[in-house]
This record gives C-alpha cells, sequence and structure tokens, in this order.
C-alpha cells in the first residue's frame, strides 16, 4: 500500500527529467540559431532533436521513460549572400542554421506544458500519499 | 481478527489499492505525452458492488475463520498463505479505445484528459480515506474509548 503511489511520483519525476534535457538542447539550438561555420568547407551549426524511449525498470516493474538518442537535423540549411564572411563560397553565399526560431518556440512551449503536467502529477500523488499517512493520526 | 477482515475494511483497502494502481498507470501516461506511437493505458475498474456484497454475505464466516493469524506476504509467488489477495487481480491495464485525437506521431495522450483522471482517483481517493476515518471512529465508539 503506498508503493504505487511511490511508484507514480518517481515516473512523473522521471518525466519531468526528460522535458528538463529536451528543454537543455531546445536552448542550445536557439544559442546556435546564428552559428555559422569559419570555413567555407565547413558546415554550419545542425539543429539537434531529442528521442524518447521506454526501458522496463526491472527493479519496479514499471517501464521508464528515457532520453534515446539525440539526433542531428538533416534538413537543408538556409543561404544567405555574404561575400565578405570568411565561410563564403565562391559565388558568395553562407550556409546558416537549419534552426527555426517558431518550432523551437513550439517545441519549448510543449515541453513545458508536459513539465508542467507531471509535476500536477506528483502534487496529485502526494496528497493522496499524505492523505494515508494521516490515517494513522485519527 | 485484524481489520483488514471487516468486510467493509476489505472493500475500501481494494479501492485504495486500485486507486493508487491507477494513479500509477495515470503518471505512466503522461510521463510518455511527448513518445511517439505511445498510446494511454487504464485500469479495468473491478466490479467493486459485487465484490461487496459478496464480502458481506461472508461477515460471519469471517469470523469464525478469523483466528488465521496469517503470515505477511513480502512477495506474490509465496504460497500456503490462508489471507486472500483480492487486490491483485486489480491491476488489469487496458489500452484506452476512444481518444479523441492522436497527434500525427502516433501519440495519443491527452494531457488535459489524465490529469482529469488523477484528479478524479485523488478525490475518491478523499472519500475513501474520510469514509476509513469515520469507520475507525465508529468502532472506537463501539469500544467505549470515546
Amino acid at each position: 500500500m503506498g508503493m504505487d503511489l511511490l511508484k507514480a511520483m518517481n515516473m512523473a519525476s522521471m518525466g519531468m527529467k526528460t522535458q528538463g534535457i529536451r528543454m537543455r538542447i531546445i536552448s542550445e539550438n536557439l544559442a546556435n540559431s546564428n552559428t555559422t561555420a569559419k570555413s567555407p568547407n565547413d558546415l554550419p551549426y545542425q539543429r539537434q532533436m531529442v528521442t524518447f524511449k521506454n526501458i522496463l525498470n526491472r527493479r519496479t516493474g514499471v517501464s521508464e521513460i528515457a532520453i534515446g538518442n539525440i539526433i542531428k537535423d538533416t534538413s537543408d540549411f538556409g543561404m544567405k549572400y555574404d561575400p565578405a564572411h570568411p565561410a563564403a563560397d565562391e559565388k558568395g553565399y553562407i550556409k546558416t542554421p537549419n534552426v527555426n526560431s517558431l518550432v523551437e518556440m513550439m517545441d519549448m512551449r510543449e515541453a513545458q506544458r508536459s513539465y508542467e503536467a507531471n509535476l500536477g502529477m506528483i502534487e496529485i500523488s502526494k496528497s493522496m500519499l499524505m492523505r494515508t499517512v494521516d490515517l494513522l493520526r485519527s | 481478527m485484524p481489520t483488514k477482515d471487516l468486510s467493509l475494511f476489505k472493500a475500501m483497502f481494494t479501492k485504495m489499492n486500485w486507486l493508487e494502481q491507477r494513479q500509477k498507470v495515470l503518471a505512466e501516461n503522461i510521463a510518455n505525452a511527448n513518445t511517439p506511437d505511445y498510446r494511454p493505458h487504464d485500469l479495468v475498474e473491478p466490479d467493486f458492488k459485487s465484490l461487496l456484497s459478496s464480502s458481506t454475505s461472508k461477515i460471519t464466516l469471517n469470523s469464525s475463520t478469523g483466528s488465521s493469524t496469517g503470515v505477511i506476504k513480502t512477495d506474490s509467488q509465496h504460497i500456503g498463505m490462508t489471507q486472500s489477495s483480492g487486490t491483485q487481480e486489480v491491476s488489469k491495464t487496458k489500452n484506452q479505445r476512444d481518444n479523441y485525437e492522436t497527434a500525427p506521431d502516433g501519440n495519443s495522450v491527452i494531457i488535459e484528459e489524465q490529469l482529469l483522471k488523477a484528479n478524479q482517483t485523488a478525490a475518491e481517493h478523499r472519500f475513501i480515506t474520510n469514509l476509513y476515518a469515520k469507520q475507525v471512529n465508529i468502532l472506537r465508539t463501539a469500544l467505549g474509548k470515546k
């Protein structure tokens, strides 16, 4: 009795952890949204994406959420005409990162919402657990 | 005679166990709110009505067999114990069928829906714990310790 509530809180905390890592990757993307290459042969910053996966915890018997691989977005880079830039090719174009700040903002909102939901789950589970403990006092 | 053998207490115990396990399943759903191809689960609601009626009919039987002191089961694989483990069969999960939207990545968890269910579960849990406290008070009154 009560163990399932602890498991629920544990699960929600794992969810918060993964959303936190996701948030970190999003902020990396946003911070590097203007990072270009140093020479014409190099690539500019490539957008990163997180993947989620489930791992079965054999001790508790629940499948926990975890971050899988952090993969790179292989979509096309943007092009900008800037002949004076050291990374400009022979036609005078430089490659810009494939980060779309609107997409990142959307992702950020989603991560925030999921984080809040997990937090709410912890609060609900905690109140249930506290009520069970309070039975001892009556 | 432990209070667990009393019919109402037993029913409340089963119900609380069910609520807690449901809370765990809902937490799993919310944690996987962004996992592609994840479908939310829910617990099958046991028939509490029949559970209660079957346990109330045994109210006199229980007191006759109340001498069983029962060893605590620390593992579900232990056998030969007299205590019936009616709480284990509660934990049947089912895939939720009627989702109202599925994201393009195949995930059909609606956070609001899951939180609503969690709040419902918490409210029912509060109800049962209040009922439990009341029942204990009634027993205390009967014992003349109030």
